[in-house]
């Protein structure tokens, strides 16, 4: 009897510690706070607006930023020297004006610029955060999208807040670069220890200091009180800031969707069919998002060596067809290897390949064709409609598609097998040169000419477009360029992936240059 | 029949089991003890489970096709950029070389640091595991407290032939709610529950109520599941001619069942239980994301997807520590229960 008591007895105490362990880990974030509230609007009297993170931010040091919810936390926790706008337009961020050349870059720097500690930011703060950023020892995915291949140097001067850069090759497209959120400038603190920079503890000079996190559950920003050399874009929202912004990190769709239809988001971010579920009644702003277009492994012994073969294959692609199949027609059809959003791509639509699906048939028929697509975009429903039409065509079509890390493997590092892939890339410095750069140069894993094209006309007028910052001339180098790739079918341009934002009723927000910046999400009223 | 139930229930209705020979005394005593053979039996099981786990764990992760370092430095960086990295990773260095900082890693008590975010394998865990093994064991407890009276209260209620439809219709339901996927109960739970009725959050871990609607989701099928089986059970132990005499004898209902019909259910039950349990705190990666719950099962997943090896490495190395310990813990209880299986004796 005595036994049975005893182990009823452990049972029940083992039971009330059951009960008592997780009390004691989970609901205690320890010194990182609770961040991440899901249901209230109010933090301590103050006003909420709540957003989502698909997952933890890699590091909040914005040098380190290569995914979206890197982009976010920096642009909340540092301004940048200029900001774009709608068509492409710079506006003043940290910096009032500017000057550039394809080699230099002066900049003035407001006054009242400050740390969110109070210290003062100076020229020369802003020209060491610009070092940092392009160390190679920093390891900044972006480095040489803002700066190019070669060596900058940048150097401040307190007397006249002013930032002059230089770099030993022309890169026209820095002050682009320069409005990307991993150039976020960070203060001195930060540089000094990379550690708490990564970790958030550093001051910033973005209008948000981070307040709590708790990794893998959520964020809470509280909004400077002193914050006031923000960029006035043309648009801004009606109403007021909030006083704190939370990010919950909400990896599934489906999920956030329930989140905003239950009031306990107040914005979401969709590409999948969960978008559906939000009619006119519900704001949202549609963005562009990545741009797919198609590229050919052209080295010898591929099919797509041969320029007939590839425009048989671009004969045989109805690119409507394929953005219905990759993104259920909610896509954008591109025009060339970005979306309109920046500047100089082609304004004309894409004239198709010139050839008819007959002729396209005879050249096709008996080909091996590897195609290699990725199936984190609806499946690999895209590649598979590709597939289709070449099997249709009589060619002998192996579809493989993989997961992200293989595809950037195997595709993009160009080490797999395969004739036929279909570049998805995010483009967020929204400049012909991002996308451009594949296509061009260098076979991987020296360079990064992903399916070895080989084009002297696009190659020339690519560095002739870097070389000058003069609009005009940049324009008509590009659209050269552009019309060197699609001419000679080194491309088939396909469609955008578009994410649509969507605002619960309390919010405001606009998103200037086609993003979306989780600064701009405002208190109505 | 465990040997502490026949003796309790001996008390009441039944024969006395004849005493064991006294026991040994001195280092005889415990190297005679079943439990001493028990524990060097399990510690070289736990041991050999490591090690095969160690090595499995690294060999799984390096026939992982994709380059982690092209994926550690981005879509957009530089051939210059990604062969830094792969240094920096150590993934230039041999595949022997790496297992070698590996173990030695792990002798250190180090799990390494995660390619993609450079924290620390060990605090990617600590922060995870609190709410994976939060949401485990409140669902185990939930699969107990509920699973446990209703298999004994159907099988009570359906004794000898018995409410032929109440049978059949528990059998029907739990068959077919245990059989549904999880998901596909989360889901229903969420557009009912949360979005239909508003009565509960949809997600998060924010707030204690948000609890609810996870727990009852990873719960639901496991609580079929042992409600049939301690159905199924409960019905046998009724049957025994010791539970009739107890019934001839006119013993109180709660006598009756709690006293001597379910201490005799405990062995199945927890054995089953501890493998739920094992299999929810590994397994709860699509309730984790549905619910938006921050546990290690949707961390390991995005690790897989981005091929941060350590991250991978070090949660199912942590995870399998556990599986294991959870085993032994479920047979020192049971050990408890029925001193047999101490020495591979089933219970009758």
């Amino acid at each position: 009897m005595r036994r049975v008591n005893r182990l009823w007895s452990a049972g029940v105490s083992a039971a009330t510690l059951i009960m008592l362990v997780p009390a004691c880990t989970t609901g205690n974030s320890g010194s990182s706070g609770g961040g991440g509230g899901s249901g209230n609007t109010s933090n301590g009297g103050a006003t909420v607006v709540r957003t989502t993170f698909t997952s933890d931010p890699k590091s909040f040091d914005p040098a380190k930023g290569d995914n979206n919810n890197d982009y976010m936390s920096a642009r909340v926790l540092y301004d940048t020297l200029v900001r774009r706008d709608d068509g492409g337009k710079l506006i003043p961020g940290i910096a009032e004006s500017w000057n550039a050349t394809a080699t230099t870059v002066d900049l003035r720097i407001k006054s009242g610029v400050t740390c969110s500690d109070g210290s003062p930011l100076t020229a020369t703060d802003v020209a060491a955060s610009l070092t940092y950023f392009a160390a190679p020892e920093t390891k900044a995915p972006a480095a040489k999208q803002v700066f190019g291949t070669g060596t900058m140097t940048a150097t401040g001067d307190n007397t006249a807040s002013t930032v002059h850069i230089e770099l030993d090759h022309p890169w026209a497209d820095m002050m682009f670069g320069l409005a990307m959120p991993q150039t976020g400038i960070v203060c001195a603190a930060g540089i000094k220890d990379p550690a708490a920079l990564a970790a958030g503890k550093t001051p910033g000079t973005g209008p948000f200091t981070l307040e709590s996190s708790r990794r893998g559950a959520g964020y809470t920003f509280s909004r400077r009180t002193d914050y006031s050399w923000g960029p006035i874009f043309a648009r801004m929202p009606e109403g007021r800031p909030p006083s704190a912004l939370t990010a919950s990190v909400v990896t599934n769709e489906s999920t956030q969707a329930n989140q905003l239809q239950t009031g306990a988001l107040d914005h979401i971010a969709l590409t999948g069919p969960d978008m559906d579920r939000f009619g006119s009644d519900w704001a949202s702003s549609t963005l562009p998002g990545p741009n797919q277009f198609v590229v050919f492994n052209e080295r010898p012994g591929h099919p797509g060596a041969d320029p007939r073969v590839r425009q048989a294959i671009a004969a045989m692609i109805d690119r409507t067809a394929y953005n219905n199949a990759s993104t259920r027609g909610k896509g954008e059809l591109l025009t060339s290897i970005t979306d309109k959003t920046s500047p100089c791509v082609l304004r004309q639509e894409y004239a198709g390949a010139g050839m008819d699906k007959a002729a396209a048939r005879q050249i096709l028929a008996g080909k091996k064709i590897r195609v290699l697509g990725v199936n984190v975009l609806s499946g690999g429903a895209g590649t598979a409609y590709l597939q289709a039409v070449l099997k249709e065509a009589g060619a002998d079509v192996e579809l493989r598609n993989v997961g992200f890390a293989t595809w950037a493997t195997e595709f993009i590092g160009n080490a797999g097998q395969w004739d036929l892939g279909v570049m998805v890339n995010i483009n967020l410095s929204a400049t012909l040169t991002t996308p451009g750069s594949f296509m061009h140069g260098d076979d991987p894993p020296k360079g990064r000419n992903i399916g070895g094209t080989q084009n002297p006309e696009y190659s020339q007028n690519f560095l002739d477009a870097l070389g000058t910052t003069d609009t005009a001339e940049h324009c008509a180098k590009w659209e050269a360029a552009q019309n060197a790739l699609i001419t000679r079918f080194d491309t088939v341009p396909l469609a955008t992936v578009p994410e649509k934002s969507i605002y619960g009723k309390r919010i405001s927000a606009v998103t200037p240059g086609g993003y979306s910046d989780p600064t701009l999400l405002w208190l109505k009223g | 029949m465990p040997a502490a139930v026949l003796e309790d229930a001996a008390a009441d209705v039944g024969p006395v089991e004849p005493e064991e020979p006294g026991p040994a005394t001195g280092p005889r005593r415990v190297l005679e003890s079943p439990w001493f053979g028990f524990a060097l039996r399990r510690l070289f099981g736990v041991v050999l489970v490591l090690a095969v786990l160690v090595g499995l764990t690294f060999c799984m992760v390096q026939s992982m096709p994709g380059d982690p370092a092209r994926v550690a430095a981005g879509n957009n960086a530089t051939p210059e950029q990604i062969t830094r990295m792969r240094h920096d990773l150590g993934l230039d260095h041999s595949v022997a070389a790496q297992f070698g900082h590996y173990v030695g890693g792990l002798l250190r008590g180090d799990l390494g640091t995660s390619y993609t975010t450079e924290e620390k394998v060990s605090d990617i865990i600590a922060d995870r595991l609190p709410y994976t093994s939060e949401l485990a064991l409140l669902g185990i407890l939930v699969v107990l407290l509920v699973g446990v009276p209703l298999g004994m209260a159907v099988a009570v209620a359906c004794r000898d032939g018995r409410r032929r439809h109440l049978d059949g219709g528990f059998t029907l339901a739990t068959g077919i709610i245990g059989s549904t996927p999880e998901y596909i109960l989360g889901t229903l739970l969420v557009l009912v529950v949360g979005i239909e009725l508003g009565w509960l959050p949809v997600a998060g871990a924010a707030t204690a109520d948000a609890l609810v609607l996870p727990v009852i989701a990873v719960a639901l099928g496991p609580v079929c599941t042992i409600a049939r089986i301690v159905r199924r059970e409960t019905a046998v132990v009724l049957a025994r001619d010791y539970m009739r005499a107890a019934r001839g004898r006119r013993l109180p209902a709660h006598r009756l069942y709690l006293r001597h019909a379910l201490p005799n259910l405990l062995t199945g039950t927890l054995t089953v239980a501890g493998l739920l349990l094992t299999g929810l705190l590994g397994g709860a990666v699509v309730i984790e994301s549905v619910f938006a719950w921050p546990g290690v099962g949707t961390r390991v997943v995005e690790a897989v997807t981005l091929r941060d090896l350590p991250v991978v490495q070090g949660v199912v190395l942590v995870l399998g520590i556990l599986a294991c310990l959870l085993n032994l813990l479920i047979d020192v209880v049971l050990g408890l229960l029925d001193p047999r299986t101490l020495t591979g004796r089933a219970a009758s």
